[in-house]
């Protein structure tokens, strides 16, 4: 078992270093960084000055060996906006969306799983029909709109929610609608199929027979069991809930990673959009690993694999 | 009744809505009345035809430099649907041929290399990393379909290479390479067909979803720049304006998700015809 974690956890570090090449290279294909990072009127000598600090009179091969050095310690520079470490802004920011990328899971495994359970148990009926139109109108709904839209509706019209800012429990209701919407489509029908599978097995038969009530059978026979694929659904779509948050963040102006991320790219302050990169790697990177080492702890076949 | 033999409502209204869509796209120029990029400030912010003040003149009434909304759709569509198909067209062609090349020579160096760099840009997420790249490069029409196509070969690549991983293992491909053909002729006529299948079921998936990406990269300002018209790019103009003027945001974002919900559901049925187990676990 630990001999799978380790090679798990080299692989992740190996993949790591992979992504900070494509971080490193982020300021490579700007062309001349100088010119994105110093006002159009500067000196050439403060552009040679930058330059060297940057490394780029460094070949390729020393200029990514030492990035990765300094990655690794958390050190990506300042941001030259806010001159102050860059990951650590980022890290300050990360609670936020966690926070919030937490509403929005909470969201869609409520309303998914929901939707998924009664679509299951009434197979064929309109709860069915309707849960698989929510899970293409889910799919298809751009969720920057639908984020316009509610701010629209619930924010200006009818002044339930504030549209903007962090604070209270309501400012994380309509960001959190919008993190929640591309992973929702998957929950529904992921819990769904699996539901309809395990409701065929034989021991759901053997619990009917024993004279549980359907209610006492789907609860401990079925659940349980249906649940294990929406766990891997939710460790796959980490990635787009992290995306979502970004889209959320700049449209209700919450204050989270992303939104600095977002204004960094605007302002062009690379140091502060290659730590976030790096970061949302590692979150990714961590939950599959994690998600990895459970199925070998449940399964002892996957450990040889 | 079968699921896919009848066109059902919502197939049969995705097919209409897509054709006209379609339809709309390719004649652009000839059935706007209106230059997408010509401002008039005499009529700006004018409402739609159904709103007090408007005319039929601008159906879709008019944006904050008086361009008419209805002509910026049709050319946004234009824009969007190319978008979309060039995207497909490039993230196709390289995760096809870089899965086919990878099954066929599982092993060695080549393959190694694909499978590591399809590991390492699935640990970014897509649109953290199509940000970074068009902040980099710099939003433009080009950039966007090579962002979202450089961003999408991995879903191809690992589908197509699975594939002829089982694929290369056949008796059909051991006869051909018996009766002597290359192993380009094996690749393309022996495999390459094979595989198609899959490849038009995941162009099914990914037209509409990278059209959604490029909008919303474009509403972040990375994508297609201003002034043109692209549905992304209009709702991101009318973001500013939402209270005074809610049609420049709803009325293009319902085309877009018009888009976007058409090309899914036409996607589902299409899947559903094309694999015959999917017809019955659907049940």
């Amino acid at each position: 078992m630990l001999r799978f974690i380790g090679r798990r956890l080299l692989y992740s570090v190996l993949v790591l270093l992979g992504v900070l090449l494509i971080v490193h290279g982020l300021l490579l294909i700007t062309g001349d960084p100088t010119a994105a990072l110093l006002p159009i009127d500067t000196s050439s000598e403060v552009r040679d000055q930058l330059r060297a600090d940057l490394g780029l009179d460094d070949s390729f091969p020393v200029q990514y060996v030492k990035f990765v050095g300094r990655a690794f310690q958390g050190d990506f520079g300042d941001s030259y906006r806010q001159v102050r470490p860059a990951f650590e802004l980022v890290l300050e920011r990360a609670p936020a969306t966690l926070q919030l990328g937490l509403v929005g899971l909470g969201i869609a495994l409520l309303f998914g799983g929901t939707l998924g359970a009664l679509s299951a148990v009434r197979k064929g009926t309109w709860i069915d029909r309707l849960a698989r139109l929510v899970a293409v109108a889910g799919q298809s709904l751009p969720s920057f709109w639908l984020g316009l839209m509610l701010m629209l509706v619930f924010g200006v019209k009818l002044q339930w929610l504030p549209i903007s800012g962090s604070g209270t429990w309501q400012h994380l209701v309509m960001p959190g609608i919008v993190v929640a919407l591309p992973t929702l489509p998957a929950v529904v029908r992921i819990y769904r199929s699996s539901l309809i599978g395990v409701l065929e097995r034989d021991y759901v038969r053997t619990a009917r027979a024993k004279g549980l009530s359907g209610w006492q059978v789907f609860r401990h026979h079925v659940t349980r069991n249906a649940s294990i694929p929406v766990v891997t659904v939710i460790a796959f779509e980490v990635g787009s809930i992290l995306s979502g948050a970004l889209i959320a963040e700049v449209i209700f102006a919450y204050p989270g990673m992303g939104r600095l991320a977002y204004q960094a790219i605007l302002n062009r302050d690379l140091a502060v959009v290659q730590a976030f990169v790096f970061l949302v790697s590692i979150v990714v990177l961590i939950t599959n690993m994690l998600l990895d080492v459970s199925y070998a702890l449940l399964d002892p076949r996957v450990r040889v694999k | 009744m079968v699921p896919g033999r009848r066109l059902g409502p919502a197939v049969f209204i995705s097919l209409a809505f897509m054709a006209l869509v379609i339809v709309v796209a390719v004649f652009a120029p000839f059935i706007a009345w209106h230059d997408p990029l010509e401002a008039n400030l005499a009529r700006r912010l004018r409402p739609p035809v159904w709103n007090d003040g408007g005319t039929w003149s601008n159906p879709f009434g008019t944006d904050s430099a008086g361009r008419d909304l209805l002509a910026r759709m049709i050319f946004g569509v234009r824009l969007s649907l190319i978008i979309g198909l060039a995207a497909v067209a490039v993230g196709g062609l390289l995760g096809v041929t870089t899965g086919i090349l990878s099954g066929y020579y599982d092993g060695r160096a080549a393959a190694f290399v694909f499978g590591r760099l399809a590991d390492v840009q699935q640990a970014i997420p897509f649109v953290v990393l199509a940000l970074a790249v068009a902040a980099s490069l710099g939003g433009s029409f080009g950039n966007l379909i090579i962002i979202l196509g450089v961003g999408s070969w991995l879903f191809y690549y690992r589908i197509v290479r699975g594939e002829v991983l089982a694929i290369r293992e056949e008796s059909y491909i051991d006869a051909a390479r018996a009766l002597g053909q290359s192993a380009p002729g094996i690749l393309l006529r022996h495999i390459l067909p094979n595989v198609f299948p899959s490849v038009i079921v995941i162009v099914t998936l990914f037209v509409p979803r990278l059209i959604m990406f490029a909008a919303a990269l474009s509403f972040l300002g990375l994508g297609v720049q201003p002034p043109q018209a692209e549905l992304g790019l209009m709702i991101a103009e009318g973001r500013g304006l939402i209270q005074q003027a809610w049609w420049l945001t709803v009325i293009p974002g319902c085309v877009l998700a018009g888009i976007v919900l058409s090309m899914n559901t036409l996607g589902d049925w299409l899947r559903e015809r094309l694999d015959p187990m999917l017809r019955v676990r659907k049940d």
